[in-house]
């Protein structure tokens, strides 16, 4: 439990107080931090309801989506990026999406998130608020190697990425289930000629993945058939024997799923579910 | 500190710390429908408060999240008595089960119905999408979300009848009403076994075995005495020298006596250790990391093979004592057991051999099944097994026990108020006058609670230190330690004509009991006994052997062992109809049970007794396969426009038994008030079935009143008269049975003082509705009879009991058919269509009948799609949470649901009924398995039917 609980008032000082309290955490919805079975350990919440940190606001460059911002936020609001709202979507549980946020999600980094591929597939940077002040980085950046003292401040999801094709996909045990595997794919121009591919995959390593290797065999060519894109994404998917599923399983479904998603995105219809 | 916040419309300062959970803080606030199934895991959704408008866990947030905010409880709500549009329109939808997730469900629709006044299905299955509900299957809430719609702009509204009406001569019995307990349970009231503890009780904290087999060489418990706090600190050392089995079954049970309060043997991850009395949950956990165990560890026997390996590690290599029946060389293999495996009480012979791990056994048959199988033109022979998975009631087990004078008082969440009375007074070395066993609304049954978890510890340590205890067992302690499914692993053997009539019909059927030997014989048994009888073939055996083991403790659970018998015979039976290339459906058909026909299997498949043959007294299987094959278009071919998606059928008959013809007994009494209304006293115990208003509709039938002229209170041992509980489909028959039994010996006491009061002969007197008793020149009210009753000059004030004993089965029969979807390439599963068509003879509560039917198909679609406890080779369950111990919610729902009731009257049945619930989870395993077949063409002989699995059969990985 708890022994402290502080509200800072401004985002400097929340930083500070992250810095200078040893066994300290940020709490936002709280849905990860406060259950049972959070990995973590801390004397002293940090709360972040002060902040200004909610919200989605439009510019000509993009989207800015504010840390704060609940799950249920996201789906009600006009301005999501369908790709990011099919996603949040995926947490099949109301009762958490009206609590947990877009910050604590990404910012506990799991590789189960379902927005984390969505916003890589949507070129989505972070802004941080460290000890050293603000800085933006790519996503994929922050992904790969997260500073646990960084505060989220918001998502800038640029505007040409949200108009790409999209879809996503989930492979849960039941609906209302931590996602085994998921998956979202952007990308320009059409099954003709695939442009700026971006696949991104849970699941199937400590963090959520992009398939590099397999956005550039796709940039530039026609979509391959969906076997072909089996074939290709299968070598480039390594996760590990879990009780949630083997990795023989995870590999050959989550390789579907991408060959769906490329597939699906490309339809006329052109979105996922 | 104080924290301000609006709690239901006040702006208040409550005291607690910032860091507290606010699900708990509501709680010691006195709003005790804030529960908890899941300790703060956010999976099961009880606690769920509103928060500035909005459902969320109260579980996930801390008070210092809450505070300056609105929290909304179903406390606020509660308005003098009344009922809310939502609340009403749930008790009448029939969606009030045991009602623990109630009032969570209340606010998770009043807040989808503030946003969407007429919302559509997906929007209410989104609502209600973080709730966990383990007795209704959900299908019902849209038609309550519906009626509640309505009944917000007309809050007189009524609407068409949520349920159809059976038996037109009847006033009650057959016609939707509302639960007699359901408006208690809406409004979130006082009604479950924590909101009864009294301050100052103590916490029961138990330390647990980390190994799955060991002796424990040394216990020392001399530090953890002295923490503050601790009152007392049971183990083996001093525990009685008392040997009970945990069934809850009648006496003399079939069960072994196999197990001590505390053993000096651990059998499984999660056995009883230590047992701490203490007055804080802080003292008693400090006292829990004080306690030095050193153990011998011993290899673990995880599976049957390991159990039936030659050489296997026992796991009772116990001294065995017979109270009847004991082998003659008894004392010769006595000399074999290991004194600290302490002892095993057998009751009567089980066909048990513990050195060889066996814990039961039993074989028998019909016929010749050898001559069968050489008379037949094809011989089938397929293996299927079953995982073993868990009840998972959203209240955990759970007891509170305290002193009153002399007398020890147990509040129980518990199917078997006097078996339980029976088993404590046994532990505590006392008489059964002395204990009074008090069944509250229990948060969910389903078998479980058939079986004595942990009442009987607490109850031996209030009994020792005269203190208040309390306990209730974590998710994990309800995963690791109450009870599950026997594994099994059921060998079937068909033979065949070519024209598919059976020739023989053979179940070898091994079970894996865990630790000890709760159900041991039973539950393998009724696998076969409500299986083999679905068939009519002259040739038929079977042979159970149960073994021990060290997985986690199996016992009871809905269905008893039947849903894994009926997932094998069925499977076996649609494997069959395709090695003769002919329709399932017409092969089911040519060999099924029919009305009148004699089963003579059951001759050797008695419980517990000798068995004896029967006749099928009313059996509604064949209108369930037409209608059912109707709906699913059984016989066409579906393309469900996708290509990855193939759609297949299948189609399974159930049947089960309405309790144990011959064994159990019911109790009830009806006493006549002053004003001429009625208090029924009935045995039942009603764990969210809807029995409490069987009871009162058999009684209100039998007297021509209404139900509200009768009052019940049911399964108090001081109050109520004998039952044996609630299980074996017995609630509706026997205790319903009983009820009607007492309410016809009342009519006979009405009858006899208005004869002497008006001078008429009796039988020229008859009741009438509503609460008259007409003579030819004369009409007398009940009141007038009650008020002549009573006077000096009356025959004393009117009681009458009734008591419901048969030698006669009456089987309930059904058949469920469904659609499936298979995934071809990431194998994954989806139930389209679902239709489970059942005969339960009269239904009582046709809407709560209904309900009972979709809890039983939903869990079991659990069971055949996702649920599994896995465990480690160690024998340490991985997943006792349900993060990944996947039970179906409601997103899981079959895109179409729908169960009928077909109606039979049966003959013996209390106004023609019989039972419903359990028997409608014999249908999934199958009718799904044999779908999937039909699908993609490959048979799925073990469940779950993972996704995994299912590209395996394909060759896909």
């Amino acid at each position: 439990m708890f022994k402290e609980f502080l509200r800072p008032k401004t985002v400097a000082e929340a930083v500070l107080l992250r810095a200078k309290r040893r066994s300290s955490v940020y709490l936002a919805g709280g849905t990860e931090v406060n259950a049972l079975g959070w990995g973590g350990d801390a004397d002293v919440a940090i709360s972040l309801s002060a902040l200004p940190l909610g919200g989605l606001k439009r510019s000509k460059a993009g989207l800015s989506v504010g840390a704060g911002t609940t799950l249920q936020a996201l789906i009600d609001s006009k301005a999501t990026p369908p790709l990011l709202a099919a996603s949040a979507r995926h947490f099949a549980n109301r009762s958490i999406r009206n609590v947990a946020t877009i910050g604590g999600n990404v910012g506990s980094n799991k590789s189960c998130s379902n927005l984390i591929p969505a916003l890589l597939a949507l070129d989505a940077s972070v802004v941080l608020a460290g000890a050293r002040g603000k800085k933006t980085v790519p996503l994929s950046v922050f992904v790969a190697k997260r500073d646990p003292k960084a505060l989220l401040l918001s998502f800038e999801i640029p505007a040409v990425a949200s108009k790409r094709r999209w879809a996503a996909r989930k492979y849960s045990r039941t609906v209302n289930d931590v996602s085994i595997l998921s998956v979202a794919v952007t990308f320009d121009g059409d099954a003709a000629k695939v442009l700026k591919p971006r696949v991104a995959v849970g699941g199937v390593a400590k963090s959520v993945v992009r398939l590099a290797a397999l956005e550039k065999r796709l940039d530039g060519k026609p979509l391959p058939p969906r076997d072909g894109i089996e074939a290709l994404a299968r070598p480039l998917i390594k996760p590990i024997d879990d009780l949630r599923g083997s990795a023989a399983f995870k590999r050959h479904a989550a390789a579907a799923m991408v060959a769906w998603a490329l597939h699906e995105a490309a339809s006329p219809s052109g979105s996922g579910r | 500190m104080k924290i301000p916040l609006t709690l239901n419309g006040v702006r208040r300062e409550i005291l607690a710390e910032p860091g507290e959970r606010l699900d708990l803080v509501l709680r010691r606030e006195g709003i005790l429908s804030v529960r908890d199934g899941c300790n703060a895991a956010g999976t099961c959704g009880a606690c769920a408060v509103l928060l500035d408008g909005r459902t969320v866990n109260a579980c996930l947030l801390v008070m210092g999240q809450v505070e300056g905010r609105d929290v909304v409880t179903v406390e606020h709500f509660n308005r003098r008595r009344t009922l809310t549009a939502v609340q009403s329109a749930l008790i009448d939808a029939g969606v009030v089960q045991c009602g623990y997730c109630t009032p969570a469900m209340v606010l998770a629709v009043e807040e989808l119905l503030r946003r969407s006044p007429q919302p559509t299905r997906a929007e209410t299955t989104d609502a209600l999408s973080g709730i966990f509900c383990r007795c209704t299957g959900y299908e019902q809430f849209f038609q309550a979300v519906d009626l509640a719609a309505k009944r917000l702009t007309d809050p007189g509204y009524v609407g068409p009848p949520v349920a159809p009406s059976f038996k037109e001569d009847l006033r009650v019995v057959g016609k939707p009403c509302r639960k007699v307990d359901g408006p208690k349970l809406a409004r979130g009231e006082r009604a479950f076994v924590e909101d009864m503890v009294e301050p100052g009780a103590c916490v029961l904290k138990m330390l647990r075995s980390p190994h799955a087999h060991a002796y424990v060489r040394k216990i020392d418990t001399s530090k953890a005495e002295k923490v503050p706090g601790v009152v007392f600190i049971l183990t083996h050392e001093n525990c009685p020298d008392v040997y009970y089995n945990q069934a809850g079954q009648g006496f003399p049970e079939p069960s072994p006596y196999d197990r001590k309060l505390v053993s000096e043997k651990v059998r499984h991850v999660g056995d009883r250790v230590a047992a701490i009395v203490a007055e804080s949950a802080e003292a008693a956990e400090e006292a829990a990391r004080r306690i030095k165990v050193e153990y011998e560890v011993l290899p673990p026997v995880l599976t049957i093979d390991d159990a039936a390996a030659p050489g296997a590690p026992l796991v009772h290599n116990s001294r065995l004592e017979y109270v009847v029946g004991a082998p003659d060389d008894l004392d010769d293999d006595n000399r074999k057991a290991d004194p600290r495996d302490g002892r095993i009480i057998y009751q009567f012979p089980i066909h048990a051999d513990p050195r060889r791990n066996v814990a039961a056994g039993v074989h028998g048959g019909i016929g010749d099944v050898e001559a069968g199988l050489r008379e037949a033109d094809v011989v089938l022979e397929r293996e299927y097994e079953s995982a073993q998975v868990q009840c998972t009631p959203v209240e955990t087990h759970v007891v509170y026990t305290r002193m009153d004078g002399d007398r020890l008082v147990i509040h129980a969440s518990t199917q078997v108020p006097w078996h339980l009375r029976r088993i404590a007074a046994r532990v505590c070395g006392t008489d059964e006058n002395n204990i009074r066993v008090i069944k509250e609304r229990v948060g969910g049954g389903f078998g479980a609670k058939q079986d004595i978890v942990l009442e009987e510890v607490a109850a031996y340590l209030t009994w020792k230190t005269g203190r208040a205890i309390f306990q209730k067992f974590t998710r994990e302690e309800e995963f690791i330690a109450s009870r599950t499914r026997h594994v099994m692993r059921i060998k079937v053997k068909l033979g065949a004509k070519r024209d598919g009539t059976l020739t023989a019909v053979f179940m070898d059927l091994k079970a894996n009991t865990g630790p000890y030997g709760s159900h041991c014989l039973t539950v393998p048994m009724n696998a076969c006994s409500k299986s083999l009888p679905l068939l009519l073939c002259p040739n038929m055996g079977f042979k159970v052997t149960t073994y021990y083991s060290n997985i986690p403790p199996t016992g009871a659970y809905q269905g008893y062992g039947a849903p894994k018998g009926s997932y094998a015979l069925q499977l076996a039976v649609a494997e069959l109809a395709k090695e003769l290339k002919m329709d399932h459906l017409a092969l089911v058909e040519k060999n099924r049970v029919r009305d009148g026909a004699m089963l003579e299997i059951l001759k050797c498949l008695g419980e517990g007794r000798e068995g004896k043959a029967e006749r099928v007294s009313s059996c509604g299987i064949e209108p369930a396969l037409k209608k059912g094959a109707a709906l699913v278009e059984w016989g066409k071919r579906v393309e469900s426009g996708d290509p990855d998606w193939k759609v297949g059928k299948g189609l399974a008959i159930i049947q089960q038994g309405s309790g144990l013809p011959g064994l159990d007994s019911a109790n009830a009494e009806v006493r006549l008030l002053s004003d001429g209304t009625f208090l029924l006293l009935s045995g039942g115990t009603d764990l969210g079935t809807g029995l409490d208003t069987v009871s009162v509709k058999f009684a209100a039938e039998t007297l021509g009143v209404d139900m509200e002229k009768i009052s019940i209170i049911s399964a108090d041992t001081d109050i109520t008269p004998f039952d044996v509980g609630a299980y074996a489909s017995s609630g509706t028959y026997f205790s319903g049975g009983a009820a009607r039994n007492a309410a016809l010996a009342m009519k006979e006491r009405l009858l006899d003082v208005a004869a002497s009061m008006t001078g008429e002969a009796k039988d020229a007197l008859r009741l009438e509705y509503p609460a008259k008793v007409v003579g030819r020149s004369k009409t007398l009210t009940f009141k007038e009879v009650a008020h002549f009753a009573e006077t000096g000059v009356g025959p004393g004030g009117l009681a009458a009991f009734g008591h419901f004993t048969t030698d006669k089965a009456s089987f309930p029969y059904g058949a469920h058919f469904c659609e499936v979807g298979v995934n071809v390439r990431t194998g994954e599963v989806k139930i389209r269509k679902y239709f489970a068509l059942q005969d339960c003879g009269t239904p009582v509560n046709p809407e709560l009948a209904l309900g009972q039917i979709y809890g039983g198909v939903l869990k079991t679609i659990g069971h055949s799609l996702y649920e599994q406890l896995i465990l480690d080779e160690k024998g340490r369950c991985r997943n006792p949470d349900f993060l990944d111990y996947k039970v179906p919610m409601i997103q899981d729902l079959p895109e179409v649901f729908r169960a009928e009731l077909v109606f039979t009257d049966d003959p013996w049945g209390p106004f023609g009924a019989k039972s419903v619930s359990e028997i409608s989870c014999n249908g999934a395993a199958p009718a799904v398995a044999s779908a999937i077949h039909d699908a993609v063409g490959v048979w799925m002989r073990t469940w779950p039917f993972t996704p995994e699995k299912i590209l395996k059969a394909l060759g896909k990985i």
